[in-house]
């Protein structure tokens, strides 16, 4: 099984895991920071606790996360670990 | 696009997991995150349930709860955690509730685990369990079936009691034999949770299913929930839904044309509701001995305690029940079993003990300080001091969701957030004369009672009744 990162541009990835259920989506974002190194990465999901959890989970590994709501779902703005 | 405009990641072994594990949301007692640990037809062994005891002390504090569906849940997981405890249940062959109910929409509902009997195969050769293990390994994780509308359960009982609930399950197969031939005959579309169309009890599709014929059966109620079930909102994802607006006749043509047709089956065997409590002789000559828990509660040494205690008196086989009990069987030594059990728990006396059943609402978030377990201990205790401990049933909800299935017991309770002098506090609603082998619910008769409020309430109720001459059953019928 695989997931795909989509290039947004130069500096920024998109990880679409809308559909997945907790903690799956904060797994995927650690396995994705992993890979994306410096550039910034947006995280679509639609799981309540997930959206709840990644902030907290990133922030407290030193990336700043910014969380928005769009329609049924939450972009998750994480970057650059300090 | 090119190779530079995408990255692939790969998921190795955490494909797995997909679609048989997740957390569920807590967001009480400091946990924000639950396992429920689904235990096919409420059955373990005493080596898993060490390796659970053990998880437990690991990652949940060593607290432990048995479900009214006889999962075990533990909270306080660290979702950084969850795939270290993934492969552990992994290799222990255990699964999780997927815990979709989180989403907005509706989807991604999984069949929970299946409630069986707990005293199936012993107090009866009529086996049921074979039945729920079947389906729970077609069901768990299979992409066909994880993406319901919204979650379906399914009960089997076989034992002549309805110990299970079944009226309140979206699939309650209840055991009867025909012209010597044993089968099941379902009732569907119960649930009482406050989703449409409000509490509804499970009803009787007048069918027979023989033995080889229930896991086609099954799978196709289910594929029909999956498929004409409303996705338009979760409030109205729910199997009752479908039930109420087709009826049970087109229910059961929509099988019929998937599976082939069935045979008429009219009348639903008369049961009462059991917790299988005590102790009794089985079939083989041996004994089973329930243990009660209120509210379920344990640790992780009281597991291990219960799985000693099981290694040495029993055949090293635990069973679950939907009463959130215990149950030790294959006892040889029962006077041995119950002195060694008195050293280490509290062994309750009278029916109510083993009966009743309080939500987790503690760790949901629903309910504040008195939460739904401590309000049921609370009114097991002035049960005891009135003496009624062998007569009242109570089931206590945190919230109309009704996960303590608070309608259809003598006395049921639903918490809510209630205003008193200026101040938001818990408060409950209490509801009586519900019977869920009956498949009566119960009616609301106070609203919006405070904790202490509730206790004088029950006090009341249960004086007048001593007083009466009637039943219990009688006396909540006139109130």
């Amino acid at each position: 099984m695989e997931l795909k990162l989509k290039k947004l541009d130069d500096n920024r990835y998109e990880l679409d895991v809308r559909g997945n259920v907790c903690p799956f989506p904060q797994i995927f974002t650690e396995l994705a920071l992993k890979e994306v190194g410096d550039a910034i990465l947006e995280v679509i999901t639609d799981n309540p606790p997930s959206a709840r959890d990644i902030p907290v989970v990133f922030e407290k590994k030193g990336y700043r996360v910014e969380k928005k709501k769009e329609e049924n779902y939450w972009r998750l703005i994480i970057s650059g670990s300090d | 696009m090119s190779e530079l405009e995408e990255i692939t990641l790969n998921l190795g072994e955490i494909s797995k997991f997909m679609w048989r594990y997740s957390l569920g949301r807590d967001s009480g007692m400091e946990s924000l995150h639950f396992l429920r640990i689904k235990i096919p037809a409420g059955r373990i062994k005493v080596e898993e349930l060490f390796e659970i005891a053990e998880i437990s002390k690991e990652y949940g504090r060593g607290y432990a709860e048995i479900t009214d569906r006889q999962d075990i849940q533990l909270h306080w997981i660290d979702s950084n955690r969850a795939l270290e405890i993934f492969e552990k249940l992994y290799r222990l062959g255990y699964t999780t509730d997927l815990c979709g109910q989180a989403f907005s929409s509706a989807c991604h509902g999984d069949v929970r685990n299946i409630a069986v009997c707990p005293l199936s195969g012993k107090i009866n050769d009529f086996d049921v369990a074979e039945h729920a293990i079947k389906l729970t390994e077609f069901f768990s994780g299979n992409p066909d079936f994880i993406d319901l509308p919204k979650k379906f359960k399914i009960a089997f009982t076989a034992c002549g009691t309805d110990c299970v609930r079944a009226g309140i399950n979206d699939l309650g197969m209840i055991g009867v034999e025909r012209d010597g031939e044993r089968g099941f005959t379902p009732l569907i579309g119960g649930g009482i949770g406050a989703t449409y169309p409000g509490p509804s009890l499970g009803k009787h599709m007048p069918v027979f299913v023989p033995e080889e014929r229930v896991f086609e059966f099954v799978k196709a109620v289910v594929e029909i929930h999956r498929d004409y079930s409303s996705r338009e909102s979760k409030a109205k994802a729910r199997f009752k839904h479908l039930v109420a607006s087709w009826g049970v006749e087109k229910i059961r043509e929509t099988v019929e044309d998937k599976i082939g047709e069935l045979e008429d089956f009219e009348g639903l065997p008369p049961l009462k509701f059991s917790a299988h409590k005590s102790s009794g002789k089985q079939i083989n000559g041996l004994h089973y001995l329930t243990l009660p828990l209120i509210g379920g509660i344990l640790d992780a040494e009281k597991l291990e305690k219960i799985a000693e205690l099981s290694e040495k008196y029993g055949s090293g086989e635990i069973r679950l029940t939907t009463t959130q009990n215990v149950i030790f069987v294959d006892v040889e030594d029962l006077n041995a079993l119950k002195s060694e059990l008195e050293r280490h728990f509290k062994i309750y006396d009278g029916d109510a003990f083993y009966n009743s059943i309080g939500c987790a609402s503690n760790f949901c978030g629903k309910t504040k300080d008195v939460h739904a377990k401590d309000m049921l201990r609370r009114l097991l205790e002035v049960a005891g001091e009135l003496g009624v401990e062998n007569e009242v049933l109570i089931y206590v909800s945190g919230c109309h969701n009704a996960c303590g299935c608070h309608h259809v017991a003598p006395f049921g309770l639903a918490g809510k957030l209630i205003r008193r002098d200026g101040e938001i506090i818990q408060g409950y609603d209490f509801y009586i004369g519900g019977d869920i082998a009956k498949l009566k619910m119960g009616k609301l008769y106070r609203e919006s009672l405070t904790s202490d409020e509730v206790v004088e309430v029950f006090r009341e109720i249960v004086m007048r009744y001593k007083s009466s001459g009637k039943s219990l059953k009688e006396f909540l019928e006139g109130l």
